[in-house]
């Protein structure tokens, strides 16, 4: 890990621009705001899985202290939630969760409107529940809802390159398995908020904790019936996010409703129970994956099929194996593939997108079932890999073009820093898994774009106006370091003016790892032109031809002469505008990646300008008495196409690792006719700083030429590959195959005692 | 506060200044801090004890604020994130170490684990990392996978005990 | 705002008698706070249905702990981690300290007390069972005036215990631990820190020319109270330790369990564990015992 000596800035270890306000609890976060006025809103929530209800109201209204008390029959015409736009913000008649809103209050503290819904009267008429995907597709089992009599989304997946089935059958080798995902939380350590202000019947101001500001603003509009032009998105500091915030959600509507009400600011903030019980999740599933390879250890055939349990309701869970199908058809080079996944409508929980959006559901489906078919092949697992390889200039199945790869660099470097060959101590294992992700963006909507303005004042500091969103991943730091690279200004003269829709120009959120490439991209180019302007006025006033002015450090000196007799970037910008018919220096570019929108129908179509890839590797010891699986050592390698910041990607890196090593071993939402039994973190495990294993991580640097810098996105692929390198390492050490998450010590006693 | 029960006066001394307020008997101290005395560092990660984000010194001990009635801080010592640095803006050295040490990332967290390291420092000022792991215990954080802030943590009682032996 | 309690009167009492006054008053309707770790999330929670709380805060020396003539007197106010940190416990029962610090988080051990530990009741308590093999018992102050109660013969089931309305538990008393004995305490959990005990065991031996003379095994969370496993520890009477011998005790361990299943693990799988933990229970307490080894 050599630091580069390319760049001034780029490449070197930065603290985060945001730290110090962190660090001092200055930073303001939903909680912390306080509005003049703002009443507490509170959301009741079904007590029941499946069930018809009526509501009275009437008792929480006479509670003195509350201000307004909604239902579905209070604004009717507001529209439904959702991608598919089948999610009601309330609940009108039937409840189909748990999570179902079917009331909301607002009051003038949180003790009364907790006790107004306690005083609102329900009487339920109980349905069977459909609390199991497989029950759920069977024939007459109780309908969910009418628009899909059958309990499955219209919305399919289906996948097909070559002629997987003939190739499966006949391959020299093969294998079919089945793994089980869990439900498991996003857990940001901040829960759910958003608060809102009416200005007259249709002028909306909303805070919030979105990752999505500029779609929020639109899907508010749609769904209020107010023109989204009279809306303002003012995003507060985020405590984590994670894909969570990346729809717009019931409580956020019913937040806007309440204050529309009660003319004054509302706020709707979560409890942690809260949290648990009615945020999304990430996407669980069933997977049936089947490979085929020749005696040489060739790929053929790779046949996916997902079954995801799609909950009540379709946020962008329903969509995740628009996702999965990258690894599927892309992750090492097969050459016939197909893959098939179906939604289907239960009274569980519903998913949302969650870091990886899919693929590490698929990935773990995919790479435990390579180590099987070495198994059964006999050859070792990492030498099967090393035959099927993707590679730089390949254009995979489903027409992902590969520019630049070091899924080869990776998975030598990871093998060699685990010492994959050293000789396993009785009940200790060895495992790895490999990654593909988008690194370049991925168009999901018809943009993909982002636009930033940077400008330059007269005393050199520089401002970056941006639409991105920072969640704690560190792109407020990335745009500093470029604007700090190309402009030679010092970082602490570098401020970044983000989170509010009125001057952020568009950007389509924070997925899909795509900021840091998109908005750096942006970034870059916005500073290069500015730079241009700078240049020019420095030629100007140096009566000098542009091309012979030098810009060094942020000083600009005549070629052949010295940075001493320089101008900085603060006299040169006064230069430009303290005079008649000045010119300000500032400029916008606004980025959209060479990428393309895949067909709906053939999911074909490169759906990110470049593509990142990793390894993960560790070697476990099992206690054979207790099932406990202790990590000895994990090494990550990714091929991150250029590190910006060091520290952020490292960051990044650790902090994906620890949630996959949670996604593993321990995380895990209880469901239990649809009732969560563990909405509290002492039984919903997250890994603590004793439960994280020593880790190293390699940076492979493969220069992207589409990326700023060379540099891909990196946000997801921490956890992408994780529980697929632990699976296999277990496997490794007790001999049996855990395919169901989380591997906890009690399947992992049961699986020895398989074994034996 | 509206509370329906008997309002009990009490006074808590936050960060060095007195704060009386009338409170319901199960106001807890975080909520003290955060609305009467509105100092809003000390975060509420799950009012249970789970999490640490509320972390704060109680009469010199780290307690999870959150589980803490109000009524029982009545004339003690409490200090929070805002009570740690020095005069004109100075940072703590467990809080410039975060900060140097790239410990943060969302931040929610970031004010009760240091106050968390900041307490077990003063329990165990030269620790192994794995010291500095069980001292972090009670202290989650979704973001960093904590090893930033166990290299944070040991920087920290590494200039600390510099400084300390200069003054010597 | 993050906590919404239900409607709650609070009463500081000075001294125990009108603390035992107020209670015996107040009966079913009020519990007793000291740490309040576990109370204040049972009242948020709604487990807890009781509209007055009587603090102990106010009553000195509670959480004093003392030489008591041989024995040593914990008082019951005094936390976990007070207790860890204090030379005389370590001397006396160095397994009462792996257990205080098993607890929990560092910040939850700075709030709560040995006394709330017991009292509560909770079966995957960490105190008690180290508690019992030490032969430990709890004195209670009452209206009437004080008894003690063995700490066996103290829980009566899931959060029920032999506390009478208008009773206060104020100290753990614990007997002098015999020469050449030894004890241990061992927990599995989901997670390496915050997490409550998918099982718990203690063990003490006494050992006399190399048999071992007495031993004790209690179970925690692993039956409706922490529970002595008798038939395992008669096993091990005038045996020289062996791993066979304590292989057999704990299948013994095993039968007296009475696990049950829920979100931390199967009744099947704590019954394995429970034979695991015994085992090593016993290796650890007469590894003590024989001075070998110190966690």
């Amino acid at each position: 890990m050599t630091e580069n000596n390319e760049y001034n800035v780029i490449g070197k270890r930065v603290p985060k621009v945001d730290a110090r306000e962190k660090a001092t609890g200055a930073a303001i976060f939903g909680h912390d705001l306080r509005l003049p006025g703002m009443l507490e809103g509170k959301i009741l929530r079904s007590k029941r899985a499946h069930a018809n209800f009526t509501i009275d109201i009437s008792k929480a209204e006479k509670i003195p202290g509350v201000v307004a008390v909604i239902t579905a029959e209070t604004y009717p015409h507001v529209k439904n939630l959702g991608f598919l736009q089948d999610n009601p913000a309330l609940k009108k008649g039937k409840v189909c969760s748990y999570r179902d809103e079917i009331a909301a209050v607002a009051a003038v503290n949180p003790e009364t409107a907790e006790d107004a819904i306690n005083a609102i009267e329900v009487e339920y008429e109980d349905l069977p529940n459909v609390c199991d995907i497989e029950f759920a597709c069977m024939e007459n089992a109780p309908v969910l809802h009418e628009h899909a009599p059958d309990n499955i989304l219209k919305h399919r997946y289906d996948f097909v390159h070559g002629d997987p089935e003939k190739a499966l059958e006949e391959a020299d080798f093969k294998v079919t398995s089945t793994y089980r995902l869990q439900y498991v939380a996003h857990c940001c350590m901040e829960p759910c908020f958003a608060a809102a202000q009416w200005d007259g019947p249709d002028r909306l101001t909303v805070y919030s904790t979105t990752q999505i500001p500029h779609l929020m603003q639109r899907d508010l509009g749609r769904v209020l019936g107010i023109p989204a032009a009279h809306i303002r998105i003012k995003q507060m500091v985020i405590g984590g996010a994670f894909g969570s915030k990346l729809d717009t959600y019931p409580y956020e509507i019913i937040t806007c409703l309440l204050a529309k009400k009660t003319g004054r600011p509302v706020r709707i903030a979560f409890d942690r129970e809260e949290e648990f019980i009615a945020s999304v999740t990430r996407q669980p599933a069933v997977i049936t994956v089947s490979h085929g390879c020749t005696k040489d250890g060739k790929l053929t055939a790779r046949i996916f099929d997902a079954v995801l349990d799609n909950g009540s309701n379709s946020s962008w869970g329903a969509t995740t194996p628009h996702i999965m199908a990258n690894p599927v058809s892309s992750l090492y080079k097969v050459e016939n593939v197909r893959m098939k996944a179906k939604m289907v409508y239960t009274n569980n929980a519903y998913a949302g997108a969650f870091r990886g959006y899919g693929n590490p559901q698929a990935t773990f489906a995919i790479e435990s079932n390579l180590d099987e078919l070495a198994k059964v092949a006999g050859i070792d697992p990492l030498e099967l890999r090393r035959r099927n390889f993707n590679e730089p200039g390949e254009t995979t199945p489903q027409d992902l073009k590969i520019t630049t790869c070091g899924m080869k660099e990776c998975t030598e470097a990871a093998v060699e820093a685990i010492d994959y060959d050293k000789p396993l101590e009785e009940w200790e294992g060895v495992g790895f898994a490999n990654m593909i992700h988008v690194g370049g963006g991925a168009r999901i909507y018809l943009s993909d774009g982002s636009g930033v303005t940077v400008k330059v004042d007269d005393f050199g500091r520089v401002v970056i106006i941006t639409g991105a969103t920072e969640i704690g991943q560190g792109t407020d730091t990335a745009m500093a370091m470029i604007a700090s690279e190309e402009l030679g200004v010092p970082l602490e003269n570098i401020s970044i003016l983000n989170s509010d829709t009125d001057y952020g120009m568009w950007d389509a959120g924070v997925h899909a790892s795509r900021t840091t490439f998109i908005v750096g991209n942006a970034t870059l180019r916005a500073c290069r032109m500015v730079k241009e302007q700078l240049i020019e006025a420095a030629a100007k006033k140096m009566k000098i031809e542009p091309g012979k002015v030098v810009f060094e450090k942020g000083v600009f000196y005549p070629e052949g002469g010295s940075p001493e007799d320089g101008m900085k970037v603060d006299k040169v910008a006064r230069s430009m505008h303290f005079r008649r018919q000045g010119k300000h220096p500032m400029a916008t570019y606004y980025y959209d990646p060479p990428n393309e929108l895949q067909d709906m129908k053939t999911l074909k179509g490169n759906v990110s300008s470049t593509y990142a890839y990793g390894t993960h590797a560790c070697r476990v010891k099992v206690d054979p008495e207790t099932g406990k699986v202790k990590i000895l050592k994990f090494v990550a390698a990714h091929d991150v196409g250029k590190v910006i910041n060091r520290q952020g990607i490292e960051g990044q890196l650790h902090g994906g690792i620890a949630q996959g090593i949670g996604y593993a071993l321990m995380e895990d939402m209880v469901f239990e006719d649809g009732k969560l039994l563990n909405p509290n973190l002492l039984d919903y495990k997250l890994v603590m700083a004793r439960d994280m294993p020593p880790m190293e991580l390699i940076f492979i640097e493969t220069d992207d030429p589409e990326g700023p810098y060379g540099a891909k996105g990196i946000g997801e692929a921490g956890l992408i590959p994780t529980a697929a390198a632990i699976a296999n390492a277990v496997e490794s050490a007790i001999g049996a195959r855990i395919r169901d998450l989380p591997i906890t010590p009690e399947k992992v006693l049961a699986a020895i005692r398989g074994v034996k | 506060m509206t509370a329906k029960g008997e309002m009990i006066s009490i006074t808590v001394t936050i960060n060095g200044l007195p704060y009386t307020a009338a409170v319901s008997a199960t106001m807890n101290l975080t909520d003290f801090i955060r609305e009467v005395a509105n100092l809003t560092g000390t975060n509420v990660g799950c009012g249970e004890g789970e999490c640490g984000a509320c972390t704060v010194f109680l009469d010199g001990s780290s307690v999870n604020s959150c589980i803490v009635l109000a009524v029982d801080a009545d004339g003690k010592e409490v200090t929070t994130i805002e009570g740690i640095g020095g005069p004109n803006g100075d940072l703590h050295p467990v809080q410039q170490a975060f900060i140097d040490c790239g410990a943060i990332q969302c931040g929610f967290c970031t004010p009760g684990m240091i106050m968390q390291a900041i307490w077990f420092l003063k329990q165990n000022p030269d620790p192994t990392p794995e010291e500095v792991r069980a001292g972090l215990e009670g202290n989650l954080c979704r973001c960093t996978g904590y090893e930033k802030i166990v290299d944070a943590v040991l920087t920290a009682a590494q200039q600390m005990n510099a400084v300390e032996t200069s003054v010597r | 705002m993050g906590l919404t309690l239900p409607e709650i009167e609070i009463h500081e009492p000075e001294n125990l008698k009108e603390a035992c006054a107020l209670l015996k008053k107040l009966g079913r309707n009020a519990r007793i706070l000291a740490g309040g770790t576990d109370l204040i999330v049972d009242l948020k929670e709604k487990r807890a249905k009781v509209s007055h709380l009587v603090s102990l805060a106010e009553i000195v020396d509670i959480d004093r702990i003392k030489k008591d003539g041989k024995a040593l007197s914990i008082g019951a106010g005094a936390t976990a981690n007070r207790i860890a940190a204090n030379s005389m416990v370590a001397r006396f029962l160095p397994a009462l300290v792996d257990a205080c610090n098993s607890m929990a988080s560092y910040h939850i051990r700075n709030l709560a007390t040995i006394g709330g530990n017991i009292a509560s009741a909770v079966p995957s308590a960490d105190l008690p069972p180290i508690l019992i093999v030490a032969d430990a018992k709890v004195e209670l102050q009452g209206p009437r005036g004080k008894r003690k109660v063995k700490l066996e013969n103290f829980f009566k089931g899931p959060r029920r215990t032999d506390m009478k309305p208008g009773e206060v538990l104020t100290r753990i008393i614990i007997p002098a631990q015999p020469k050449k004995s030894g004890s241990s305490y061992h927990k599995f959990a989901l997670r390496n820190a915050t997490a409550l005990a998918v099982a718990g065991v203690a063990a003490r031996v006494e050992m006399e020319k190399g048999l071992i003379k007495k031993a004790a095994i209690a179970l925690g969370a692993v039956a409706p109270t922490p529970k002595l496993a008798k038939r395992a520890a008669a096993a091990l009477r005038k045996k020289k330790p062996s791993r066979e011998l304590f292989e057999k005790a704990a299948a013994i361990a095993v039968r007296e369990s009475k696990p049950i299943s829920d979100i931390r693990g199967s009744a099947e799988y704590r019954r394995d564990i429970v034979e695991v933990l015994t085992r090593r229970a016993l290796e650890d307490a007469v590894a003590r015992a024989r001075g070998k080894k110190r966690k």
